[in-house]
């Protein structure tokens, strides 16, 4: 299923977006992965990771409103979807069945 | 003072670029993140990485659709471009004569500028090679330099200069690899201390940079010489069989590292390398003797050394660590590794030297072929830009802005640059291999990326755009389009004839200088090949005798060749032929001052050297067998050594040889025993027996040429009972010749690019003149209707060129001169340049020129005069 698959950016930028209700756009998603992750996130890979969402159909979009640091322009705000949310449901019920099947390590 | 805002032009490059749709919420962000960054890092930072953020955001998907740019200037855009395959339609023979031309030239210019770069990047590819440096060792006695050094400097320097970082060295041995039962004979075999892959960053394909030579009998071998003895370079730990001749001793070496097939610009060259250590029981007294030259020394010193303060203190470093008076022929100089190939002309060594006056002379060259090339292709695309007077003014009718015009030409041209450009790199790939022939290079397609190529290639580029597109687009715009629309053509455009006939002049002379300096390249080489060495060459052949085991025997060896029907003569010598002197002792003859340091080659012969190599006495005569005296201190001089001694006659007189006084009883007349690059050195001939180090080690034989073969099998059975090592000769007259390959490389190269460059300029002259002709057909046809001949229309055309040719001549053969004044300087005997050369050049230019010229001019003189009047 080429097309729909989520790589490990998007899957972030896609947790993030679905956690900032009602305030998620690329500032404020880039901002809170940096919290989160503690990497450097340039801006434009989180647009760009933004846009490939919308794209399959993951997250929706629509124009919000502006602060005097955007020098009055408008952002564009997501919410995520109901596709967007059962892919990452899947994406954590594989992980967690992965998990369970983990050998006892002891290191 | 920082300001609270990102940077004004970022947000315009960003507005540019950045679809409409997107740029909204786009540059909203950006400007919130740019303030979340100023807070944290400040507002001067912050601007700064703006920028990389701007473009950062730069992708496909959010570039300026094409629709969304000023629409009409689009259309006018698509329009512009039809018009220009249009108009390589219309003129296309002559469009495509003018783009290949461009392409040759541009071809050529890549050609040459590869071969200079190549030659200017000889040995960079080590990682430290800005803080390497090669050791010369240079006797200031005699002034002579050679790189070859001897083992005690590397310990003794390490103790006396500390700012030594490292100090690694090779030294050549003549080896016999045993393998699967042959022989083979390995000379470019080296002993190498164990940090030599830590100095130099040869790339190692299998085993331990740091320790693959620490061991004894260890062995790294090069990817070839791996594949040719194994067929794969998986080898580590296979053992080689080997014999050294030098130390007489047989060695299993184990195989430690492979290392890649060397660089073609390095010069420092090896197939295998054996670890240092081994060394130590063969040679141990190397380690104390002074006076044997055989190490490649390399040192890396620090980056900041004061190398000054080094070489000062070289004479106190010898006369302490070597011994009184030992700093009077012993200096150390330290020579950058990056000067070792181009600066290196008075070093003996044994890797191939550069010539920086050759690569001078190509770049002039190339340059030349580049200037020839984009004169051409401006001239003729401005000349043909003129005839479009009647669509310009068309368009300014309809509307067109100056500027559009403007953009239209550049356009145009722009198009038909990046054609040949991109004609011209695919070309390069095709040819690379036949110049890598012609150069005796390797390059591949790969080295065509190179940013300084990328560099110029821009510059050619943008300066041809703009000098092509600069007269259509500047001077057709300020036409009145009325003028032009009513017929007056060629309209107020003011007359460009001054600059078309400097133009025509600088092709002529680029032309003639072409010409002239071909000339002078070949009759240097004529010179050449017709000088008289002074000895008969043919039928001369010449055995190295490397084996020093066999030095011993080679009187006997000599006398049993001797015999063999076919030989004529035979003479054992301690300097083959050709050969490049390498002993050189002391000269000093009573009388002559003590501090006058003097230098003198020393060559050992026997009895029969003079008459084998059929050169004359001068004076005196030569060592004979009835004179038990001879056999003593007794030397023969050459010509130049008897003229710097000042004497008349010979009667009782001696000269001191490194101190030994010598009866001189004969002069020999001065033959050239190598290239006529060098003149011939004083020489002085004696009789040394073996167990010396310049005791006869080659054979020269002079061999009848009708039983030639005979002769040379009979020399192999007897040399094969004496040695495992095959017999190894060459025939004297060849090895010269073989001298001056590089003089024959650079003949085919130079004269390659001069007749590209020749045909260039005649090209451009070609068409030129029809350009010119053209625009007096009407003129020449109302002269031939009111009854002009042929011949005075001719006259009339070709006219106006003479006083320009002749001009052209008195600019380039004097140029050509010099330019080529810097490659005979190489030489030491060298044709004299007459009055006759330049003759020649100007005569052959001259017809080269006529013809051209005629060619045009006949056309219109010939032609119907109602073609170019009807033509309303």
């Amino acid at each position: 299923m080429k097309g729909t698959h989520l790589g490990e950016f998007e899957e972030l930028v896609l947790l993030t977006s679905a956690l900032l209700v009602n305030t998620a756009y690329s500032v404020t998603i880039a901002d809170e992965i940096e919290k989160q992750t503690d990497r450097n996130v340039t801006l434009s890979t989180v647009h760009t990771a933004l846009y490939r969402l919308e794209k399959k159909g993951y997250v929706e979009s629509y124009m919000g409103g502006t602060t005097q640091d955007r020098g009055g322009r408008r952002k564009r705000l997501y919410r995520i979807t109901a596709a967007g949310f059962e892919v990452l449901n899947q994406a954590r019920q594989m992980r967690n069945r992965m998990w369970e099947m983990m050998p006892n390590y002891k290191f | 003072m920082t300001k609270k805002q990102p940077p004004k032009w970022i947000d315009q490059l960003l507005e540019w670029y950045c679809s409409g749709h997107y740029l909204e919420e786009v540059q909203g962000d950006l400007h919130e993140w740019f303030h979340r960054r100023a807070r944290r890092v400040g507002y001067r930072r912050a601007r700064w990485v703006y920028l990389f953020d701007v473009i950062a955001y730069l992708r496909l998907f959010r570039i300026k659709k094409l629709n969304e740019m000023e629409n009409n200037n689009n259309r006018l855009f698509i329009n512009y471009t039809k018009m220009a395959f249009r108009q390589y339609k219309r003129n296309f023979g002559y469009a495509s004569l003018n783009l290949l031309g461009l392409t040759v030239g541009l071809l050529s210019t890549i050609l040459i500028a590869l071969y200079i770069l190549d030659e200017l990047n000889y040995d960079r590819f080590h990682d430290n090679h800005e803080n390497i440096y090669r050791l010369v060792r240079e006797y200031p006695d005699t002034g002579l330099k050679i790189n070859s050094t001897p083992s005690p400097w590397k310990p003794n320097m390490e103790r006396a200069f500390p700012q030594i970082l490292a100090h690694t060295r090779m030294g050549q041995d003549l080896v016999l690899i045993n393998s699967e039962g042959s022989n083979f004979l390995e000379s470019n075999f080296y002993w190498a201390d164990d940090n030599f892959f830590e100095v130099f960053s040869f790339e190692v394909l299998a085993g331990d940079r740091t320790t693959m030579l620490d061991e004894p009998n260890a062995l790294v071998l090069t990817r070839s010489m791996a594949m040719r003895y194994f067929g794969n370079v998986d080898v580590l730990g296979e053992t080689v069989k080997m014999k050294v001749y030098d130390g007489d001793q047989r060695f299993n070496l184990k195989i430690t590292g492979v290392v890649e097939d060397l660089p073609n610009n390095s010069h420092i060259q090896f197939d295998m390398l054996g670890s240092m250590v081994t060394t130590k029981e063969m040679y141990a007294r190397f380690e104390q003797v002074w006076g044997l030259n055989w190490m490649q020394a390399y040192v890396v010193l620090p980056e900041n050394v004061d190398l000054e303060s080094m070489q000062e203190a070289m004479p106190a470093f010898f006369e302490e660590a070597q011994g009184e008076g030992a700093s009077r022929n012993n200096n150390i100089i330290f020579q950058p590794l990056t000067e070792v190939r181009l600066y290196s002309e008075d070093i003996q060594s044994r890797s191939p030297k550069g010539n920086l006056n050759y690569l001078y002379l190509f770049g002039f060259v190339a340059v030349l072929v580049l200037l020839a090339a984009s004169f051409n292709y401006v001239n003729l695309t401005t000349a043909k830009s003129t005839r479009r007077g009647k669509e310009v003014s068309m368009r300014k009718i309809f509307g067109a802005r100056s500027g559009q015009v403007a953009g239209q030409f550049y356009l145009e041209c722009s198009l038909s640059l990046l054609a040949a450009f991109i004609l011209a790199i695919g070309m390069t790939s095709l040819v690379l291999p036949a110049f890598n022939d012609l150069a005796g290079k390797s390059f591949v397609i790969l080295d065509l990326f190179q940013w300084q190529i990328g560099l110029v290639m821009f510059g050619v580029f943008g300066l041809l755009l703009l000098l092509s597109g600069f007269y259509p687009a500047m001077i057709m715009n300020r036409f009145r389009p009325v003028d032009v629309l009513k017929g007056n053509l060629l309209g107020a455009g003011g007359d460009s004839a001054m600059i078309r006939k400097t133009l025509v002049l600088i092709q002529c002379a680029i032309a003639a200088f072409f010409i002239s300096s071909t000339v002078i390249v070949v009759s240097q080489m004529r010179y050449f090949n017709s000088y008289d060495m002074g000895f008969k060459a043919d039928q001369l052949i010449n055995i190295p005798v490397d084996d020093r085991g066999m030095q011993d025997k080679l009187m006997l060896i000599k006398d049993r060749m001797a015999n063999i029907p076919g030989v004529n003569s035979i003479t054992a010598s301690g300097e083959g032929l050709p050969s490049a002197m390498n002993n050189k002792w002391n000269f000093k003859w009573p009388g002559i001052s003590e501090d006058q340091r003097l230098a003198i080659n020393i060559v050992a012969v026997d009895y029969d050297y003079l008459a084998t190599l059929e050169t004359d006495m001068v004076l005196g005569r030569n060592f004979s067998k009835e004179m038990p005296s001879d056999s003593g201190a007794v030397i023969m001089l050459n010509e130049s050594a008897y003229a710097l001694t000042g004497w008349k006659d010979l009667e009782g007189k001696t000269a001191l040889l490194d101190g030994n006084p010598s009866r001189v009883i004969g002069v020999v007349q001065d033959f050239h025993y190598n290239s006529l690059h060098s003149s011939v050195a004083p020489c002085a001939y004696a009789l040394i027996p073996p167990g010396n180090r310049s005791s006869p080690d080659n054979l020269i034989l002079r061999i009848e040429p009708a039983s030639l073969t005979n002769a040379i099998n009979e020399v192999d059975k007897i040399w094969r009972e004496y040695s495992e090592q095959p017999l190894d000769f060459s025939f004297v007259d060849q090895a010269f010749a073989r001298l001056y390959g590089d003089e024959q490389r650079f003949m085919t190269v130079v004269i390659s690019f001069a007749g590209i460059g020749t045909l260039l300029a005649v090209l451009g002259l070609v068409s030129l003149i029809a350009f010119v002709a053209e625009r007096k057909s009407k003129e020449l046809s109302i002269r031939k209707v009111l009854g002009a001949s042929r011949l005075q229309i001719l006259k009339m055309v070709a006219g106006q060129f003479g006083q320009i040719f002749l001009l052209s001549l008195v600019v380039a053969l004097p140029l050509s001169r010099w330019a080529m004044e810097s490659w005979l300087e190489g030489f030491a005997n060298r044709v004299p340049l007459g009055w006759e050369v330049f003759v020649f050049s100007g005569g052959v230019a001259l017809v080269v020129t006529l013809i051209s010229i005629s060619f045009q001019a006949i056309r219109v003189a010939v032609a119907n005069p109602t073609r170019y009047l009807s033509d309303h």
